[in-house]
């Protein structure tokens, strides 16, 4: 009760209540604007969130990726272009609906369900988190190496249809890891000499390459840099809402859940999440073949499932400082930034900061009606800001960002570095995801198997002798014995174009 | 550029021998039986086997007539080409040269030399290219007192 | 309208910033990172937690903790030698710095830092979870003794650190070969004792202060404490000597550092803030409520008695054959 208490007294504070704004108009913006995703969102604001307090910096950070993820709706409806990549995989049913003139019904399901996911989403977030502490506190190596080897696994394993592409970018991830001093022993390795590189490669130069420069890459790789214009809005985007809110309840629940669990599950966030709910919604349909003729239903539940992701991968980034999608991925960077370590003892210790995370995400999903509103309402304004201008604007923040985190040019380089492979990376068809969450995982799961190792006296079944790390072990087991039939398949039946 | 998948294992099993031979010179943790030579050779073993997979896999079913290099696009089209060069040799000599230029002049070099390329009205491309360094100079470089290199300008306040 | 937009963007960031911190002359004129070698949990992560606001406070400088445990404390300290020595990355050193070059984890020792003050002092003590069978050392040392060599791991810091010297002494002291209690290093006494609750390891060498958390909590269970007398935190708990006879003791010591060549104009500013922030009411009630033994040198005197401690435990380590 303290806690709650604490945490809304924090959150009270004006100078939070303006970050809250700010940021909301920033994610927004950033998530509307095709090619600028809810990750690049956050991890631009990083530098930022260095000089806040913890509270401050979650507030920032948690306002944005909400409002960047409804935000990618918007452009999805009205130029058939994604704003984020969650928001893909009803594009074209939003456009056909913007075609039919109903712009005004598909944005406002957006907004309302987003909204209603991600509340949804919190409230899972806030029950089952602290629950999962209490068990997570009884947790040695054993159960740490197999909880991160199934993180791993199940971010190759539901994300991709290339799960040896997949594999092998979570290894180069897992090699980027080995650099430097952080290992057991605190041996010097693959430094070659550089002083630079003993700290390790930093996470957060690292990222901003991947996901920021990478991106500005692409675009300035494109044909065409500029967006078609954009339609007004000018109906009553709520209208109707309610109905449908009557009319689709086990819809968007099946999405709110849905989008929950695979935002929890590492490695798959938000986009994942409305791949896999929009094709639920469509298999479960009464009427699956209104389906991509502009049909309302799986605009619904994938909206809210998006949204509900956002929420559910602070799961296990608080619980065990397992990442759930990129986005707490940098979380965990900031909150480590911040010297709390995510994990059960972060319930313990700072209750607060838990406490106020959840009421944070309450905050944001509320205010996103509000603030989606404007943003739709001045949508054809929002998208007439030229890339041409913008791109080089990112690539100077970019530049400064990564400088601001260590005070070193050595960081651009690393961002730039970073930059290329990630661009390459996916030229190839090569994920990028998973190579950050080995870099993250890769101390992580070393750590654990070393420490085991000497526990058990360099005996695997020492892995197999407590009983939830056996259950785990099993269950990770069984997924590598999937993913082998399922690569092996995939050696017979090429995707590959 | 776009290289077939073999050669793309190819380069990543160079990577994992590396990684396994190296990792031979690490010298083990004293007193102890696993140290920090373990965990090094596990991920090249595994970087290894799948990449071993990927060759093998682009050798013997990828579609007939893949080249094992195809050029994007983006490489043929000279402005988008120099558009991606560009990008990246600015950063680079932003790298090498904010010590000794500094940010503030650096900075608007960047974006009015990106700004061209792209074509915005040059008048307009100043304005927003000084606007926007000395904003970030004063948010990051004062604010929040990032020690961005002032270069040419030391002393100028 | 577009330049509308740019503006709206432009004044978002604007506040975004602006929002974050004021500023003033002189050292510190920006951010200092405060490196701590160790992990979450543990009394260096708690002293810097205590510190740095007090210093926030003192220079109106926000002074960032950040943690960089690993390798016996070898990345901390090292991360901290190797700094800029402009004053803006300190450190919190441990009794490690005289301690590194002799394992052999790292070429550096204490003549590669510039010590501002020594603040705490602690003993070793022995913990065990609330679900083992031991009810005292008596019992733990007599199982070790019975039992096959392994049986039983202990924990509380890296390969060779303080707590694991204070287990190899205490082993030889009572006549048993070291190697019959496998060291299980840990990233600090934090996870040690997070490791020692899950069931991980039998019992943890850490100080008592740095388990207090659990202790408290009755996930674990103090058996006794290395030092020469009894604790104030917890008068119950026997020394060593009183529960087995052996003469072992060991202690642990922590201090603010940064790395050789820090200007003096720093160090004039920084030492006098310290000892203002050690003297002050809130650090001392924070050292008695968390039971950490309060300690002070100045630089100099610092300076001498490392010199002593380091060949002090370049003789102990020796002849326990830790090093060779």
């Amino acid at each position: 009760m303290d806690a709650i208490i604490q945490a809304l007294l924090l959150i009270a504070d004006p100078y939070v209540i303006l970050l809250i704004c700010l940021s909301s108009a920033f994610g927004l913006f950033v998530g509307a604007m095709p090619g600028l995703t809810a990750t690049m969102a956050t991890a631009l604001l990083v530098p930022i969130t260095f000089f806040m307090p913890p509270l401050p910096a979650m507030a920032v950070i948690v306002t944005t990726s909400c409002m960047a993820i409804f935000a990618g709706d918007i452009p999805g409806a009205l130029l058939r272009i994604p704003g984020t990549p969650a928001s893909a995989a009803y594009t074209n049913e939003a456009y056909a609906m913007t075609v039919k003139g109903q712009a005004e019904t598909a944005l406002g399901a957006g907004v309302v369900f987003s909204a209603i996911g991600g509340i949804f989403g919190t409230i899972v977030l806030a029950t089952s988190a602290p629950l999962l502490a209490e068990v997570a506190i009884k947790f040695s190596s054993f159960e740490y190496f197999w909880l991160v080897c199934l993180g791993l696994t199940c971010a190759v394993f539901i994300a991709l249809d290339d799960p040896v592409k997949g594999m092998l970018a979570l290894f180069i991830g897992l090699a980027v890891a080995l650099i430097g001093l952080e290992n057991p022993a605190g041996l010097p390795r693959f430094v070659f000499g550089v002083t630079d590189l003993m700290s390790g490669i930093e996470m957060i130069p690292a990222m901003i390459g991947m996901f920021a420069i990478a991106e500005v890459l692409r675009i300035v790789a494109a044909a065409t840099t500029r967006l078609p214009p954009a339609r007004a809005i000018s109906g009553s985007i709520f209208k109707g809402q309610w109905t449908l809110t009557k009319k689709y309840p086990k819809q968007i629940l099946r999405g709110s859940t849905i989008g929950v669990l695979i935002g929890a599950l590492p490695g798959a966030g938000a986009d994942i999440a409305s791949w896999i709910t929009y094709a639920t919604a469509k298999k479960f349909s009464k009427e699956p073949e209104k389906f991509g003729t502009g049909h309302v239903e799986g605009i619904v539940e994938s909206g809210a499932a998006n949204n509900a992701a956002v929420s559910g991968a602070w799961i296990p980034a608080l619980v065990f400082g397992i990442p759930g999608d990129s986005i707490t991925a940098i979380v965990i960077g900031v909150l480590y930034l911040k010297n709390i370590i995510p994990g059960p003892m972060v319930f313990v210790n700072q209750p607060a900061i838990v406490t106020g995370i959840f009421a944070l995400f309450f905050l944001a999903n509320l205010i996103l009606i509000p603030f989606g509103w404007l943003a739709i309402k001045s949508a054809k304004h929002i998208l007439a800001v030229p890339r041409e201008i913008l791109m080089p604007i990112v690539l100077l923040f970019c530049i400064v960002g990564a400088f601001a985190v260590t005070n070193s040019p050595f960081a651009i380089g690393v961002m730039l570095a970073f930059g290329l492979i990630g661009f390459l990376m996916e030229e190839h068809g090569f994920p990028v995801a998973p190579v950050i969450l080995g870099i993250i995982l890769g101390p992580m799961l070393e750590q654990n198997f070393v420490t085991s190792m000497i526990k058990s006296d360099g005996s695997f079944l020492g892995f197999f002798n407590r009983p939830i790390a056996a259950g785990l072990g099993v269950v990770t087991l069984a997924v590598w014995g999937v993913m082998l039939l399922r690569g092996l398949k995939a050696i017979r039946v090429p995707q590959t174009a | 550029m776009r290289f077939h998948d073999s050669v793309c294992g190819a380069v990543l099993l160079a990577l994992a021998v590396f990684i396994f031979t190296y990792a031979l010179t690490i010298p083990p943790m004293p007193g102890q039986q696993y140290g920090a030579d373990v965990f090094p050779r596990m991920v090249a073993i595994g970087l290894g086997a799948f990449s071993l997979m990927l060759v093998f896999r682009g050798w013997k079913y990828s579609a007939p007539g893949t080249p094992w290099v195809a050029i994007a696009p983006w490489m043929r089209d000279p402005r988008t080409r120099g558009n991606f060069i560009l990008a990246f040799v600015l950063t680079i000599a932003y790298v090498l040269l904010d010590d000794i230029v500094g940010f503030i002049p650096l900075g608007i070099a960047i974006l009015m030399v990106l700004f061209v390329r792209q074509k915005v009205e040059w008048r307009k491309g100043a304005v927003i290219a000084v606007a926007m360094v000395v904003m970030t100079q004063f948010l990051f470089g004062n604010l929040l007192r990032v020690p961005l290199p002032r270069g040419i300008l030391t002393g100028f306040w | 309208m577009r330049q509308r937009f740019q503006q709206v963007m432009a004044l978002g960031l604007l506040g975004l910033v602006g929002l974050a911190s004021p500023t003033q002359a002189a050292w510190p004129d920006r951010p200092v990172t405060i490196i701590v070698p160790w992990g979450a949990g543990g009394a260096a992560d708690a002293l810097s937690r205590i510190l740095a606001p007090m210093l926030e406070q003192e220079f109106k400088q926000p002074f960032n903790v950040v943690l960089r445990p690993g390798g016996s404390g070898v990345v901390g300290h090292t991360a901290i030698a190797q700094a800029r020595p402009d004053g803006y990355t300190i450190g919190l050193g441990t009794v490690e710095i005289v301690m590194l070059q002799h394992q052999n984890l790292a070429p550096i020792n204490h003549k590669d830092f510039t010590p501002f003050a020594i603040i705490n002092a602690d003993a070793g003590g022995l913990i065990v979870g609330t679900d083992s069978p031991y009810k005292t050392a008596k019992e733990l040392i007599e199982d070790i003794k019975r039992k096959p060599a392994g049986a039983l791991k202990a924990s509380g810091t890296g390969q060779g650190g303080i707590w694991h010297l204070g287990l190899v002494g205490w082993l030889l002291d009572e006549g048993v070969e070291p190697a019959r209690v496998p060291w299980v290093p840990s990233q600090g006494a934090g996870p040690a004792m997070t490791d020692l609750v899950a069931g991980g390891v039998a019992f943890v060498t850490a100080s008592l202060p740095e388990g207090r958390a659990m202790i408290d909590a009755g996930k674990a269970r103090a058996l006794a404490n290395m030092d020469t007398k009894r604790l104030a935190l917890y008068p119950n708990v026997p020394t060593l000597t009183e529960a087995t006879g052996t003469k072992w003791s060991v202690l642990t010591w922590r201090g603010v550092f940064g790395p050789k060549g820090i200007p003096q104009e720093v160090s004039d500013r920084l030492v006098p803030a310290l000892q203002k922030a050690h003297a002050s009411k809130e650090f001392q009630d924070f050292m008695r409520d968390r039971g950490f033994g309060v300690a002070w040198m100045g630089p100099a005197d610092a300076s001498r008695f490392m010199d002593k401690s380091y060949d002090d435990f370049g003789r102990v380590m020796k002849a326990s054959g830790m090093i060779k």
